[in-house]
C-alpha cells in the first residue's frame, strides 16, 4: 500500500493523535476544555487548532504544495505566538504531528521511504518559523502603531509638524 | 546521540490525566514581558494621596512594601468583610462547581487555570479562609487555606490584573457570585500597598488634576473641539461653535476623553457635535467634567467616588437640568451601579425629558443621566433625523456589545436600532458571543496598556474569533461599539486576528448618514475618506 493510501486509511487516527499531542502542550488543568473542539465560538483555541490540524493532514494526504499549508499553520502559530510558550514550543507542535504520522506509518512503510516522507514534513517547521516571526513582529508593530495613533494626531492638529498636503489629481 | 528528539525537546508535553501539582504549589509566578503591566510611579500615587507612594518595578525582587504589609492586607480584608456583605458572601458560598471556569476570555485564550474565575477568586479566598474562618485556621491546606506571603501577594497582583472585570463569568454562576467584585476588592487591597499599575494610576492622577485621564487642560480641550469643528465644516459646509462651560444650558454632555484625542474616538466626538447642532440642542461641554471614564474605579471605591464627583458638582455649578453621557463602558457601570449608593438620588437635577421629542426617560429618573444611544434612538423613532444610508454603503457592520453597557445595565437594542437606521448592511455575530454573553475586548478595567499587547491579543481572541466568522461569512468590515476602551483596544485586536475590519463608534455612523440642514453635497466621511460613489471626485 502506498503512503498516500495508508494515510487516507489512517486519517482519523492521525488527526486525533496530532490534536491530542498538541493540546497536551497546554496546562494539564485546561486540556479537557481545549479538547472540546466542536465549540467554535466558546472554545476558539480548541476549535481552530483542530480544524487546522485536519487541513494540514488533508494537505499532506493530497500532496498539496507547500503554499497551501501556510493558512492552516498561520491559524495555529498566531495563537501560540501570544501564549505562554517559548518560540521553539510555539512552533514545535509540528514535531508532534510528525510523531503522530510516524507512529501510524512506521510498521507498514519501508524505513527509507518513511525517512524521505518525514523529512519532507520537517519543511513545515521552516514555514511555521516564518509565520511565528511575522506575528511576533506584528505585536511590536501594533505597539508602535498604537503609540503613533495616540500622538500623531495631536502633533498635526497643533501644527507642531506640518505635512505636505495631498495634491488633487489633475484631470484632462 | 546526545541530542534529544524534537518531541522530547518540547518538554511541556504532558499526557497525564490529572494535574501533577496542586495549584497552591505552583508559586512563584513568572513575570514575562507582554503579560504584566508596568508598576505605578510614585509621583502619581503621591498626587492623590495613595499609600506607599514610590516607583515600583514588577520584575524586581523587592517591591518596596511597608514592613507591616501583611497586617495592612489582612486588616483591609477584615474591613471589607464588615463593610460589604456581598464580598463576605462571595468569599463563603462558592461550591467550586466550575460553571464559570470556561467562561472567562482570558482562560479561553490562555488555558492558564488561574485565569478560571473560580480559581482567580480562590487565590484570595484561600487567604480569607486562613485568617478569617475556623475551618481554615484549624485545618489549613486541607480546608483550602494558605498563608499570605510575598509569593502569594505577587500572585494576587498578577492575576487581579489579568481580569477585566467584564462579569461574563457571573452570568453563569448559579449563586450569582460576581467575580468582578472580587477583583475590585482584590485590587483595592493591593492598592493599600501602593501596588497599582502605571496605566491606571497615571490617568487617575491626571483626572484628579485636570478633570480627565489624558491630562487635557481647558484651553487644549477648547482648541481640540474647535479643530474638530473645522474638519466638520470642511466635510459638511456647516460651521459649528461648540458650547463650552455654558452656564444655564439645559444639558451637560460628558464623554470619555479618549473621544477627544484618540483615533477613531475623535470621529465620534465630531458626530456628537453634529447631532446636537442638527437638532438645536441647548447643551454644554465642560472642561472640568471632561472625562466620562473613571480609572479611579480600578483602584478603590473612594477614589472612584472622588473622581466621579466632578461630574456631579459641575452639573450643579452650571445649573443644567440633566446630563447626557457619551459612548463609554465603565462610566456607565459607575453611574448605573454605584452613583446612587454614593450620593442617593440626585435632587438638584430634573427628570430627563428630551426637549426635541418630549420623551420622558423614566429609566433615568434617579440618576438624571441619559445614554447617547437612548437619546439618539428616541430621536430616530420620532422621525426627527433624516438619513442617507447609502453614505455608509461601503460598510458592512457588526456590533460588539460592550461588557459594562450590556451586562452592567442592559443596553442591547438601542445601538442596534440606530445602526439599522443608518446603515444598509448589518450582521450579528453568533448568539453566544453577543448581548449579555458578549466577549470582552481584552483590555477593559485599565488593561489597555501597550506593554501587555500579548495579553490583550489572547484575551481578546474569543471576541476576534466571532468577528472573523462574520467577516468571512458576510464580509463584515466595520466593528461598531459604544465604548471608548473598545475603540482603543479593538483596532489592534482586529489588525492581529482579522485584518480588514475597522472599528467605529455608533455616533460616527449616525453623523455620516445624517442629512444636515443646509449642508453642502458631502463627498467625504468624517475620516475624510471618499463616500461610496464619490471616489472619482
Amino acid at each position: 500500500m502506498s503512503i498516500r493510501d495508508l494515510l487516507s486509511k489512517k486519517r482519523k487516527e492521525i488527526v486525533s493523535k496530532s490534536f491530542e499531542l498538541t493540546i497536551a502542550t497546554y496546562p494539564e488543568e485546561s486540556q479537557s476544555f481545549f479538547k472540546e473542539s466542536a465549540k467554535q465560538f466558546t472554545n476558539p483555541i480548541g476549535y481552530n487548532i483542530y480544524q487546522s490540524i485536519e487541513k494540514i493532514i488533508d494537505n499532506i494526504i493530497k500532496e498539496e504544495p507547500i503554499e497551501s499549508f501556510i493558512s492552516p499553520l498561520e491559524e495555529i502559530v498566531r495563537i501560540r505566538a501570544v501564549q505562554d510558550f517559548t518560540p521553539s514550543q510555539a512552533i514545535g507542535f509540528i514535531f508532534l504531528i510528525k510523531k503522530a504520522l510516524q507512529d501510524e506509518l512506521e510498521k507498514e512503510v519501508e524505513p527509507l521511504q518513511l525517512l524521505d516522507f518525514l523529512t519532507r514534513v520537517d519543511s513545515l517547521v521552516l514555514v511555521a518559523f516564518d509565520i511565528f516571526m511575522k506575528y511576533r513582529e506584528k505585536i511590536y508593530d501594533l505597539k508602535s502603531k498604537e503609540l503613533i495613533d495616540r500622538t500623531w494626531w495631536i502633533l498635526k492638529k497643533w501644527n507642531i509638524i506640518s505635512e505636505i498636503q495631498d495634491k488633487p489629481l489633475e484631470t484632462n | 546521540m546526545g541530542l534529544p528528539r524534537p518531541d522530547e525537546l518540547i518538554s511541556n508535553v504532558n499526557l497525564k490525566k490529572m494535574p501533577s501539582k496542586w495549584w497552591m504549589d505552583t508559586l512563584p509566578v513568572e513575570f514575562k514581558p507582554g503579560y504584566y503591566c508596568y508598576g505605578a510611579k510614585g509621583k502619581n500615587l503621591d498626587y492623590v494621596g495613595f499609600p506607599n507612594a514610590r516607583d515600583f518595578h514588577v520584575t524586581e525582587e523587592d517591591w518596596k512594601l511597608p514592613e507591616d504589609w501583611k497586617n495592612i492586607v489582612l486588616e483591609g480584608i477584615k474591613q471589607r468583610l464588615e463593610r460589604f456583605r456581598s464580598f463576605h458572601v462571595f468569599m463563603d458560598i462558592c461550591v467550586r462547581c466550575g460553571a464559570c471556569s470556561d467562561k472567562c476570555h482570558f482562560f479561553i485564550g490562555t488555558g492558564d487555570p488561574k485565569n478560571m474565575p473560580v480559581l482567580r477568586a480562590e487565590l484570595l479566598r484561600s487567604v480569607y479562609r486562613k485568617y478569617f474562618t475556623a475551618g481554615g485556621k484549624l485545618f489549613g491546606r486541607k480546608a483550602g487555606a494558605r498563608d499570605l506571603d510575598i509569593d502569594v501577594l505577587k500572585e494576587l497582583w498578577y492575576y487581579f490584573y489579568q481580569c477585566t472585570e467584564c462579569r461574563r463569568c457571573s452570568l453563569f454562576c448559579p449563586y450569582g457570585i460576581d467575580t468582578a467584585e472580587i477583583t475590585i476588592i482584590g485590587r483595592e487591597l493591593l492598592n493599600l500597598l501602593g501596588l497599582n499599575t502605571d496605566w491606571i494610576s497615571g490617568p487617575v492622577a491626571n483626572c484628579y488634576r485636570t478633570g480627565n485621564h489624558l491630562g487635557i487642560e481647558p484651553h487644549t480641550m477648547k482648541s481640540t473641539l474647535e479643530f474638530m469643528c473645522n474638519d466638520i465644516e470642511e466635510i459638511t459646509g456647516i460651521k459649528i461653535d461648540p458650547p463650552i462651560n455654558k452656564k444655564g444650558a439645559e444639558i451637560l454632555f460628558v464623554t470619555p476623553s479618549g473621544d477627544l484625542f484618540a483615533d477613531p474616538g475623535i470621529y465620534n466626538a465630531m458626530g456628537y457635535m453634529m447631532l446636537f447642532h442638527e437638532i438645536g440642542l441647548d447643551y454644554t461641554w465642560s472642561t472640568f467634567a471632561s472625562e466620562g471614564g473613571n480609572f479611579g474605579f480600578f483602584t478603590s471605591l473612594e477614589m472612584a467616588k472622588r473622581l466621579h464627583t466632578k461630574i456631579y458638582e459641575e452639573a450643579k455649578r452650571l445649573k443644567v437640568k440633566w446630563i447626557i453621557g457619551g459612548e463609554c463602558g465603565h462610566m456607565w457601570r459607575v453611574w448605573h451601579q454605584f452613583h446612587n449608593t454614593w450620593y442617593g438620588p440626585v435632587d438638584f437635577l430634573e427628570e430627563p425629558v428630551s426637549p426635541i421629542t418630549g420623551t420622558k426617560f423614566e429609566n433615568a429618573k434617579s440618576n438624571k443621566i441619559v445614554h447617547i444611544s437612548e437619546f439618539t434612538a428616541d430621536l430616530i423613532r420620532h422621525g426627527v433625523l433624516k438619513f442617507d444610508k447609502s453614505r455608509n454603503d461601503n460598510l458592512i457592520v457588526t456590533f460588539h456589545d460592550s461588557c459594562n453597557t450590556s451586562r452592567g445595565m442592559g443596553i442591547f437594542e438601542e445601538p442596534r436600532y440606530i445602526i439599522r437606521n443608518v446603515c444598509n448592511h448589518f450582521y450579528e455575530m453568533p448568539d453566544e458571543t453577543i448581548r449579555e454573553q458578549t466577549f470582552c475586548c481584552g483590555g477593559g478595567s485599565g488593561l489597555n496598556a501597550g506593554e501587555i499587547m500579548e495579553l490583550r491579543m489572547r484575551g481578546g481572541f474569543p471576541r476576534a474569533n466571532a468577528v472573523k466568522y462574520v467577516h468571512e461569512k458576510f464580509g463584515v468590515n466595520m466593528l461598531a461599539n459604544i465604548c471608548a476602551i473598545d475603540r482603543a483596544t479593538l483596532p489592534p485586536l482586529m489588525d492581529y486576528w482579522v485584518p480588514g475590519v475597522r472599528v467605529s463608534g455608533v455616533t460616527e455612523l449616525v453623523a455620516n448618514a445624517m442629512i444636515m440642514k443646509g449642508e453642502k453635497e458631502r463627498t467625504m466621511n468624517l475620516r475624510m475618506e471618499p463616500l461610496p460613489g464619490k471616489e472619482e471626485q
